[in-house]
């Protein structure tokens, strides 16, 4: 299964229709559309209410619609998915997915095309990441929580993330070893983008294939870091140019610019110009 | 039956409206910025979420800030449904 292409996910309250109706147009991949902890708890029914409205208004265009709804031991759960499984959107994002919450809502899901997105914010969340994923095939990928999971943990958060080095990486393994798409913790000092690019690069290169934002100045920070360079494109452009000539010429295994390239190398950068076809900067 | 309910805020994009019980068809208010150019537009949309509600005798109090369509309905049927008894 091919994963979808999502670099940004930027959240927004889904009980602002300023928001609501402009989210779109912000340059992030997807929306989260958030009825869980940006909505206080005597407005969840009129968050739910403007969606719905908002959803069959506006035309769905190319942009990803994620609705993050409330967790199961709440007592919202089941009105969000009573309501939201009829939504014009891609995924529902549970928040603090569990086996059973995971398995709760697919069931629920099962007569619509909705499919769904974990998000991992405990240590048992971390810990057992690879059986939530697997509850059902409806969970296409997972976004890591961070702050929720320091809390759990009590444990400090910082700038540097250290202290979610080993969640980060072990949640990056299980993603990649299972096929779903995983999104990292958003960064959550919105004027600070020095250490954002550095925090989105580190997800990056731990595996993640994207990230959470919680504010539109972000987004284009991390769709750049996520959007493959010039360098790495015209190095893929290589590779699968010298793999098609090597395969004319019967070999399995060949040789460029003094490197060794195997078929990983070559699936790689089938990936590479993948996504800059998907990011836009290159064409068919 | 109805009850005094309130939904939406006013916030920029979004209205606040009021609903009470009445008892002499529907007595709406509407306070906007756009009113002179969207009155009967913003009225249509209200009716018709009445008429979707089979509601005739209320009264409801619009405090629009610019908010479309959508919005218009949404926060009337949330207020509708807080107040309907």
């Amino acid at each position: 299964m091919a994963l979808p292409f999502i670099r940004s996910a930027l959240f927004i309250p889904a009980n602002n229709p300023g928001m609501v109706q402009t989210a779109h147009l912000l340059g992030s991949d997807a929306i989260i559309f958030d009825l869980e902890d940006a909505i206080s708890l005597n407005q969840k029914d009129s968050a739910r209410e403007l969606l719905k409205a908002g959803f069959e208004f506006f035309q769905k265009d190319e942009v990803i619609r994620i609705v993050r709804i409330n967790p199961m031991d709440s007592p919202y759960f089941n009105d969000d998915i009573a309501m939201v499984k009829s939504f014009n959107i891609d995924y529902i994002m549970l928040a603090k997915a569990s086996i059973s919450s995971v398995k709760a809502l697919a069931e629920a899901l099962s007569d619509t095309n909705i499919k769904i997105i974990a998000l991992i914010e405990s240590a048992n969340g971390v810990l057992n990441l690879k059986d939530i994923l697997s509850a059902s095939p409806l969970v296409e990928g997972m976004l890591f929580g961070a702050e929720d999971f320091a809390l759990d943990m009590q444990i400090e958060r910082t700038k540097q993330s250290d202290e979610i080095l080993m969640a980060r990486q072990q949640i990056a393994l299980t993603c990649k070893a299972l096929n779903k798409f995983c999104f990292d913790t958003p960064f959550t000092d919105t004027e600070d983008f020095e250490m954002l690019n550095v925090d989105i690069k580190k997800a990056k290169a731990f595996g993640f294939t994207g990230k959470a934002c919680i504010n539109p100045r972000q987004v284009k920070y991390v769709n750049a870091v996520f959007t493959p360079t010039i360098k790495e494109i015209e190095y893929a452009q290589e590779v699968i140019f010298a793999a098609k000539k090597a395969q004319e010429e019967g070999l399995g295994v060949f040789s460029l610019n003094g490197k060794m390239v195997d078929a990983p190398i070559i699936n790689r950068s089938q990936l590479v110009l993948e996504n800059a076809l998907k990011a836009g900067v290159i064409n068919e | 039956m109805i009850k005094n309910s309130v939904a939406g805020t006013l916030e920029s994009n979004d209205v606040m409206i009021e609903i009470m019980a009445h008892d002499q068809g529907r007595l709406i208010e509407l306070d906007s910025p756009v009113k002179d150019m969207f009155e009967n537009d913003i009225l249509k949309v209200i009716n018709d979420v009445l008429d979707e509600f089979k509601i005739d005798d209320i009264r409801v109090v619009i405090k629009d800030q610019g908010a479309l369509d959508y919005a218009l309905a949404a926060r009337l049927r949330t207020a509708l449904k807080r107040g309907m008894l």
